[in-house]
């Protein structure tokens, strides 16, 4: 009887210390990590001076923003490109910084960056440098690459085989106020490099959404610091921004600053009355080493079809980043605002939104037909299309949004 | 199972280990059964399972002899596999599948870019991929196919036939018994996976170019690198198949009907991939042992990715210890009348 009872002890041995291991990661994390004592503000100077020019390092992006997740929208997913028709992938693949810029609501842009929101992702950087720079988006199966070096960009998708080379004007050329501030404030996200050539991962590193965040801070958002974390085995300060407004259906922002460089590691975006982040875009692993130069170095495989392009004159523009600003940004050409801080709402006028845009299979799905018009929810952001093709847009609930439309 | 109340010395009690076992002679002859389609008389078996000592004189169990015969167990237990024709069927049929692909794609020309399974849009360019092209084809349901038949026939198929209390009859152990088996599936899941790419390079550069490969992220690499990362692949691939073999394990000593067991493991196989493929269980995902079966793609990236090979090796390890662990529990105490 007894030697029954001992046999079976292995399996009930077993899971114990599986859970046991899986238990002590997350208690070994949340123990005490040493620093020095800073306030807010200074965890916040800390930040804006840092001087991280080179690294190499994995970051986990993952979104729960209640959208239903779709399959990868990616620039190369080939059932998205013919969904969408040609007018609709001409902007944000051939037209390059200067057709995103005008008008960026063409549907695949809008498309490919709700890919990047629906689902997890892991993303390589390597940095040396502003102006060397690799990002790998791992995809299943498949890697979406951007190296840039120099004057050259180049983007490679294995899924498709496709690869575009884009020439940057030279040195010389540069925009001086541009070139200024970039040496001032050297940031994860290259301000010249044409938004449309990264599809949403290059802004979305921690350090470019943190400084992004953090540039619009003001009376309306309560700072205060949470517990030391560790965040790719570096000790890091946890800024905390709460809003003051109820308005807004942001609780809650994290962004952990590493102690040493003051460099950005994770960036958390909480959603009022949630437990779980909504948004976490954080460093898995961090080299601060500098990556080799054949990171760097990029010969399209055999068999890939290139199309090249040459950029003529850099040029600034906005570069806001995260839930609350994504659509203000693709709005550009003729917004206005209305309320304040994080309860802003961005209009953009009738005629804004293409006709096409609704009617795309992969919107469609995430569009839902309201009173007026249609409306995209997240547990981040709202988005309301009216019939005329105006856009209303922010990190409040429908109604405030339906209201500021009926005002109109 | 064998209840609480079941007393000793009945049923189960007669071939525990460290008792004399039977004579020799009822071995050899359910053995001969055993073997099935296996040619040859009684005598070309392999006379290194424990107990069929020739002269019929009953094993004694002291461990260093009885750890001396481990090897010549498992040699026995693999020669029987490696007679078997279903072994050799399941083997062609695996290696048939990059074959196929190449001579497919050698007839009617490669697809457009993007479509089809992975990579089989380069296979023109590169003879390497028709390895690869195969793999992502036979993980997700040809390689757990065979390893669901080989595992869920490991015990019951033994128990099946009769011949179960003969080989414990020997005083081998069964925890030993269990262990030979389950390194016996692993020999499998090796030659599974070799089967696919040994008979993948063969067809692939036998009918199309080969040169440089370039990796998922776009670098090209020369061949010998490429060939270096596709063993690779193949490692991770057989490492994967580790966790099913265990699971395959466990519920063959679940039951006496072989069948039952290896269709059991292959659904186990198949829902643990749709469970996988639903977002509403993403909390599940890293606990499921088909999660990270093709995540082989991170070994092709520049510089290679290795934390997937590293969280598939961990998950395995954990499905072995578990399953094992149950295994053992099950078998030990299991009362073994066929």
């Amino acid at each position: 009887m007894t030697r029954q009872w001992i046999r079976w002890m292995p399996a009930a041995a077993m899971p114990a210390v599986i859970a046991a291991a899986v238990l002590a990661g997350p208690l070994q994390a949340s123990s005490t990590v040493d620093l020095p004592h800073r306030t807010p503000q200074q965890v916040l100077a800390l930040m804006a001076g840092n001087t991280v020019h080179q690294l190499s390092g994995t970051v986990q992006e993952s979104a729960r923003l209640g959208l239903p997740q779709l399959p990868d929208l990616g620039p190369g997913s080939p059932g998205q490109r013919a969904s969408l028709g040609p007018g609709a992938s001409s902007g944000a693949t051939a037209g390059g910084t200067s057709a995103a810029a005008r008008n960026p609501l063409k549907a695949a842009t809008i498309t490919r960056l709700l890919g990047f929101l629906t689902g997890p992702h892991t993303v390589r950087v390597y940095l040396d440098g502003a102006g060397r720079q690799r990002v790998q988006v791992l995809d299943k199966l498949a890697e979406r690459d951007l190296i840039h070096n120099g004057t050259t960009v180049w983007t490679y998708n294995s899924a498709t085989n496709k690869a575009t080379e884009t020439t940057l004007p030279g040195p010389g050329m540069r925009n001086p106020r541009l070139h200024n501030a970039k040496m001032h404030n050297p940031k994860l996200h290259n301000p010249k490099l044409p938004r449309a050539l990264a599809p949403g991962a290059f802004e979305q590193t921690p350090s470019a959404l943190a400084a992004e965040l953090v540039k619009g801070l003001d009376p309306t958002t309560q700072l205060s610091l949470g517990p030391n974390t560790k965040v790719a085995k570096r000790g890091a300060y946890e800024l905390q921004l709460i809003p003051r407004t109820t308005k807004t259906l942001i609780g809650k922002v994290t962004i952990a600053v590493d102690a040493a460089t003051g460099l950005p590691l994770r960036v958390t975006v909480t959603a009022r009355g949630q437990d779980s982040a909504a948004v976490d875009i954080g460093f898995s692993t961090l080299d601060l080493a500098a990556p080799p130069a054949s990171t760097f170095m990029f010969t399209p495989p055999p068999g890939t079809s290139v199309t090249r392009r040459t950029v003529p004159a850099p040029k600034l523009h906005p570069h806001a980043v995260g839930p609350r600003a994504h659509a203000r940004t693709h709005a550009a050409p003729k917004v206005d605002t209305s309320g304040t801080g994080w309860a802003a709402i961005t209009e953009a006028p009738a005629g804004t939104v293409p006709s096409d845009l609704t009617a795309a299979p992969a919107v469609a799905r995430l569009l839902q037909p309201v009173p007026g018009g249609h409306a995209l929810s997240t547990a981040l952001f709202t988005v309301l299309i009216t019939p005329g093709g105006a856009l209303y847009a922010g990190a409040v609930p429908l109604a405030a949004l339906e209201q500021a439309a009926a005002a109109r | 199972m064998s209840g609480e109340s079941s007393p000793e010395g009945h049923g189960g009690g007669w071939n525990a280990p460290g008792e004399e076992p039977p004579a020799a002679a009822p071995y050899s002859a359910v053995a001969h059964g055993r073997e099935g389609s296996a040619p040859g008389p009684v005598a070309g078996l392999p006379s290194g399972r424990p107990g069929a000592l020739p002269d019929g004189r009953p094993a004694g169990a002291p461990t260093a002899r009885a750890r001396a015969r481990t090897w010549p167990f498992l040699a026995s237990e693999l020669s029987v596999m490696f007679r078997r024709r279903r072994t050799w069927a399941m083997l062609a049929a695996l290696a048939a599948v990059p074959v196929l692909i190449a001579v497919a794609v050698r007839v009617t020309g490669a697809g457009s870019g993007g479509e089809g399974p992975a990579f089989l849009d380069r296979i023109t360019h590169n003879g390497l991929f028709v390895v690869l092209t195969a793999l992502v084809l036979c993980t997700p349901l040809f390689l757990p196919l065979t390893v669901g038949v080989v595992s869920g026939d490991t015990l019951a198929g033994e128990a099946g036939l009769g011949t179960l209390r003969y080989l414990l009859a020997a005083p081998a152990g069964r925890a030993r018994l269990l262990l030979v088996k389950y390194v016996g599936t692993a020999v499998f899941c090796a030659a599974a996976t070799s089967a696919v790419l040994l008979a993948g390079t063969v067809a692939g550069l036998a009918l199309f170019p080969s040169g440089p490969v370039p990796l998922l992220s776009g670098d090209l690499v020369d061949v010998w690198t490429a060939e270096g990362r596709i063993v690779l692949v193949g490692a991770y691939v057989f490492v994967s198949l580790l966790g099913l073999a265990a699971v395959g394990l466990f519920i063959s000593t679940l039951t006496d009907v072989p069948v039952g067991a290896m269709a059991a493991t292959v659904v186990l196989a198949i829902a643990a991939q749709v469970l996988d493929a639903l977002p509403q269980l993403d909390w599940l995902h890293p606990w499921l042992f088909s999660h990270w079966w093709l995540g082989f793609a991170d070994l092709l990236r520049q510089p290679v990715e290795w934390t997937s090979f590293g969280n598939n090796a961990v998950l395995q390890l954990g499905y072995v210890l578990v399953f094992g662990a149950l295994a053992y529990g099950r078998f030990a105490t299991k009362d073994v009348l066929s």
